[in-house]
């Protein structure tokens, strides 16, 4: 018999979660990244609450760790504590063996799922706008930012431009995404706009042209996978 | 008029109207009487006769072996009922409703219920040699084909279950036989039946067996009956040794000409033909000795007179208040298939299937009968309707009876609309089997295309090399013809079934649940296997698919490997379920391991019984049609290895949805892997979005997300 989960919860909690490792730059850029890559940080929170078998001490375990790791660590904290408060409010659900169970082994499919339609969304909108000065200086600008002030107003900066051009510049090429993301078009945008923000780094490479968002082996490895069928085990004579 | 009241009140109107009786009984009696599950009632009519309510009731055996022949038994005594009142002299008689095992019945008459069991008993009795032997008649209740028992190629085993055949029918049996011979000896069909001739010749014509017998061996036999007086001198040694090619008349040469085909086919016809006008001669003159004479002697036929046989075939049967009585001889144990009737029918392949021979209570008594006449009887009808196949087992090959899966549903169809829905069948498979066809030379074509391609790069002989290109010249063009075709085979699909591709998600078989189930049933080309059987009268009737099982992989040990996973799987069924409730194109419940039953709120319309359990027509297409479509894209093998993967892999992802697509992603998705558990969807590398298109997968955990939702919210029956 199916064991019954929380799935009210775990949906609400994992969107939570990953717009957070997002936003300090721990999930992988590229959509290509093996799972291990993608799963590594919510596994590793998962483990920490199962060894104490309280949340709270997890949590503070797993938060230390990913703090070490993370960039960006001091605008993120709010949100880090945000979700520690969110999981102690839900502390019974997250100590049940089973949602850990489900949530481990669904992990990936949630991850693709949530990181899909965002790094599409901000991959186009650089490769659309690779090599123009306009919007690759206000990228510049927020990662060569050297005090607080500055770099406020760097990220007031680009946040503007995204509000204003984003959608505006990619909307004709993701009409497919945004067919099958209909119900969270709005909070894919939103969550696209934080994650151009927080990883400017990156995507100012992608913007000059010294970054690819996909190497060019992976392309032929993939095409090949084109034809169907091609290992004739199992085959009908 | 949703329900089983409505169908049935509909029913009883259409018999009362027939039986001009609307004066003295309403429609709502008649149909309550019958959802109330009444046996019997009658009223006085101003003429002197009475109206009858009677239910005719033969509870079927629910065993594979001879569930099929139950039921096709039943519809027999239901229309043999109503050929009693064919004269007129014992009233009228009109058929409200039925359901597998109850028949109800609304009859004028001034008979009793006694007199009526007795012309019943009678009718049956008279019946018995078309019931065995007749060609097809549904309006009689007579099913099946007896060439389709002559599909057989040895005489080792039993090839025919004449265990299932009382004796007193015999002279029947070898006249029907005789006809069926000479029908295979007949210049068109003979080379492709000769063994199935010399087998048939030899097994019923055949006098003795074991060592030197030759009832098992047909060259033997023709060495007796060139050489011994015992038989007659009905073949001439110069005749067979025309016949056969060979010096002398002996087993050895005669065997090795037939299995080096050796052999004079037009001579050996003639010789054939001129050997069964001998046996027909001395039969007809009124001899024994050629009548099945081993057949008889050996004791395989079921010894019982026929008022006897009769009496086990209607024991416990019910027509009304009135139980036929069945005698029982309560020191023996009882039939192993139905545990009611004494036991006196031996186990054999033909007979009881691949299940024989194993341990029952019967061995233990060292009870060598196992079954009764009447599933003997159930047995026949079903290999009558479907034929029988050789099968291996530990070594051997016997004849053993096809297999089925039965689908029950209730439809309003005129039997014109039943003979439509199987031709419609018919064409859907051909499509399906012409695509398989086409693909397979597709890529084999393919193949050797690459395989030219790159013999040509590496030739520098510029004369070789010039042969080469012009080699992969005409193979490209066949290619491209091949393609064209299977396009068109395509085209041809979505146009003449335009619901495939919504319910499958596409019209290639192999990418659709729906096609590919079709495509993996075992079908042979003459489709014996297929039927589409009407068992009530008219209007709101019984309708009952007869469809083949599922055919194994290759390799497969067991010989239900694919059956049994197939028919364990809600999601398969239904998919099979919903592409014959598109064929016939009506809102009509389905039955598939469940038994259709009038009774009050039995079943609903726009509903699907898969083991008792009721499952919504639009859950079907919500959810399952979700999991089957993501499975069909994802599991490369192909046949019936990649039919049970695919199976497999929709049923795990119905029970834990999102899980087993994350597993499921990381076969398929993951870069670098040299080995796919999975296909990767279809999506190209895009450069403005610098990632592939991966949107199919997004779309396929929305989708999976909405059912785990439904699931975990209780939706789910």
């Amino acid at each position: 018999m199916a064991v019954k989960i929380d799935r009210e919860v775990i949906d609400e909690f994992c969107p939570r979660l990953f717009r957070v490792l997002d936003s300090l730059g721990l999930l992988p850029r590229t959509l290509l990244a093996k799972p291990n890559e993608f799963e590594k940080y919510p596994r590793l929170l998962f483990g920490s609450i199962q060894r104490y078998n309280d949340v709270d001490a997890g949590f503070k375990e797993w938060e230390s760790r990913i703090l070490r790791e993370a960039a960006g660590k001091n605008e993120c904290y709010p949100d880090i504590e945000g979700l520690r408060q969110w999981m102690l409010d839900h502390s019974e659900k997250f100590v049940r063996k089973a949602n850990l169970q489900h949530l481990s082994t669904s992990l990936y499919a949630r991850l693709f799922q949530y990181l899909y339609p965002r790094r599409v969304l901000a991959n186009a909108y650089c490769l659309n706008h690779r090599g123009e000065p306009a919007v690759l200086g206000k990228f510049k600008r927020l990662v060569s930012a050297q005090d607080l002030e500055t770099r406020q107003d760097a990220q007031a900066d680009l946040e503007a431009l995204l509000d204003t051009d984003l959608l505006q510049s990619v909307d004709p090429l993701v009409s497919k995404l945004k067919t099958v993301y209909a119900n969270e078009w709005e909070t894919v945008v939103d969550d696209a706009k934080k994650s151009l923000i927080a990883g400017a780094h990156y995507y100012c490479k992608v913007l000059s042209g010294t970054e690819k968002p996909v190497p060019a082996e992976l392309e032929a490895e993939a095409e090949q996978q084109a034809e169907p069928y091609d290992n004739g085990k199992g085959e009908e004579e | 008029m949703d329900s089983t009241e409505g169908i049935v009140l509909d029913q009883a109107r259409s018999a009362i109207e027939e039986l001009g009786v609307g004066d003295f009984v309403s429609p709502e009696e008649v149909a309550k009487s019958v959802t109330g599950k009444v046996t019997y009632w009658e009223k006085p009519l101003p003429s002197g006769e009475w109206l009858l309510l009677i239910r005719l009731f033969s509870g079927a055996i629910q065993r594979e072996e001879v569930f099929l022949g139950s039921i096709l038994f039943n519809a027999f005594l239901s229309k043999a009922f109503l050929r009693v009142f064919n004269d007129g002299k014992l009233g009228r008689a009109s058929l409200v409703a039925n359901d597998v095992d109850d028949y109800y019945f609304l009859v004028c008459t001034a008979s009793g219920v006694e007199d009526l069991a007795d012309a019943l008993r009678s009718e049956v009795e008279h019946s018995l040699p078309d019931l065995f032997f007749g060609a097809p008649d549904e309006g009689r209740g007579i099913y099946g084909d007896l060439a389709r028992m002559f599909t057989f190629r040895k005489s080792e085993f039993e090839p025919f279950p004449v265990y299932a055949v009382p004796e007193f029918l015999a002279p029947a049996l070898e006249k029907a036989v005789r006809e069926q011979l000479r029908i295979l000896l007949t210049e068109e069909r003979f080379p492709g039946s000769l063994r199935t001739v010399l087998a048939a010749i030899a097994f019923f014509y055949g006098r003795t067996s074991g060592g030197s017998g030759d009832a098992q061996s047909f060259p033997k036999f023709v060495e007796h009956l060139a050489t011994d007086r015992e038989y007659d001198n009905l073949l001439k040694t110069d005749d067979v040794k025309r016949a056969f090619n060979v010096g002398e008349v002996a087993k050895p040469a005669i065997k090795e000409s037939i299995d080096k085909e050796a052999y004079s086919t037009k001579h050996l016809r003639q010789l054939l033909l001129g050997l069964l006008n001998g046996f027909a001669a001395s039969i007809d003159a009124g001899s024994g000795k050629w009548l099945l004479p081993f057949l008889r002697k050996d004791g395989k036929f079921i010894s019982l007179e026929p008022s006897e046989y009769v009496n086990c075939l209607l024991g416990e049967v019910q027509l009304g208040y009135y139980v036929f009585q069945r005698s029982f001889n309560r020191t023996r144990v009882p039939c192993r298939l139905c545990n009611r009737v004494e036991a006196v029918v031996e186990d054999r392949y033909v007979t009881t299937g691949l299940r024989s021979f194993r341990f029952h209570n019967q061995s233990v008594r060292h009870q060598a009968e196992k079954v009764c006449p009447r599933c003997a009887l159930y047995s026949y009808l079903g290999q009558k309707l479907l034929g029988t196949h050789m099968v291996s087992v530990a070594g051997k090959l016997p004849q053993v009876p096809k297999t089925y899966n039965l689908i029950f549903h209730y439809g309003k169809h005129t039997d014109d609309e039943i003979r439509r829905l199987a031709d419609q069948i018919d064409d859907l498979w051909g499509l399906v089997r012409r695509h398989e066809d086409l693909d397979r030379i597709r890529r084999e074509a393919r193949k050797q295309v690459l395989a030219l391609s790159e013999r040509a790069s590496h030739e520098h002989d510029s004369a070789k090399s010039s042969k080469l290109a012009e080699e992969l010249a005409a193979k490209a063009d066949e290619l491209k013809a091949v393609e064209a075709d299977l396009e068109n085979t395509e085209r041809d699909i979505a146009a003449r079934y335009p619901w495939v591709k919504e319910m499958g998600g596409s019209v290639v078989p192999a990418e659709n649940h729906v096609l590919d189930t079709l495509a993996n049933l075992d079908i042979s080309e003459n489709r014996v296997e297929r039927h589409v059987l009407g068992l009530g009268i008219s209007g709101y009737r019984m309708i009952l698919f007869v469809l083949p099982q599922v055919r194994p992989p290759r390799d497969a040990v067991e010989h239900d490997f694919a059956q049994r996973r197939f028919s364990s799987s809600r999601i398969m069924v239904t998919a099979l379920l919903s592409l014959l409730r598109e064929l016939c194109g009506c809102d009509g419940p389905f039955y598939y391991q469940s038994l259709p039953v009038l009774a009050a709120d039995a079943f609903r319309r726009d509903t699907f019984y898969v083991r008792n359990e009721p499952i919504a027509v639009a859950k079907v297409h919500s959810e399952y049609e979700v999991v089957t479509q993501i499975a069909w894209k994802l599991v490369w093998q192909r046949g019936s290895d990649g039919f049970v993967r695919k199976v497999v892999l929709a049923e795990k992802l119905l029970e834990d949805p999102l899980p087993t697509f994350a597993e499921v992603m990381r076969g398929s998705l993951v870069p670098g892997e040299t080995k796919r558990s999975y296909r990767r969807l279809p999506g190209a590398y895009r450069e403005d979005w610098g990632t592939y298109d991966f949107t199919a997968y997004a779309a396929f955990v929305n989708r999976l997300s909405r059912i785990q939702e439904v699931k975990d919210s209780g939706g789910e029956n």
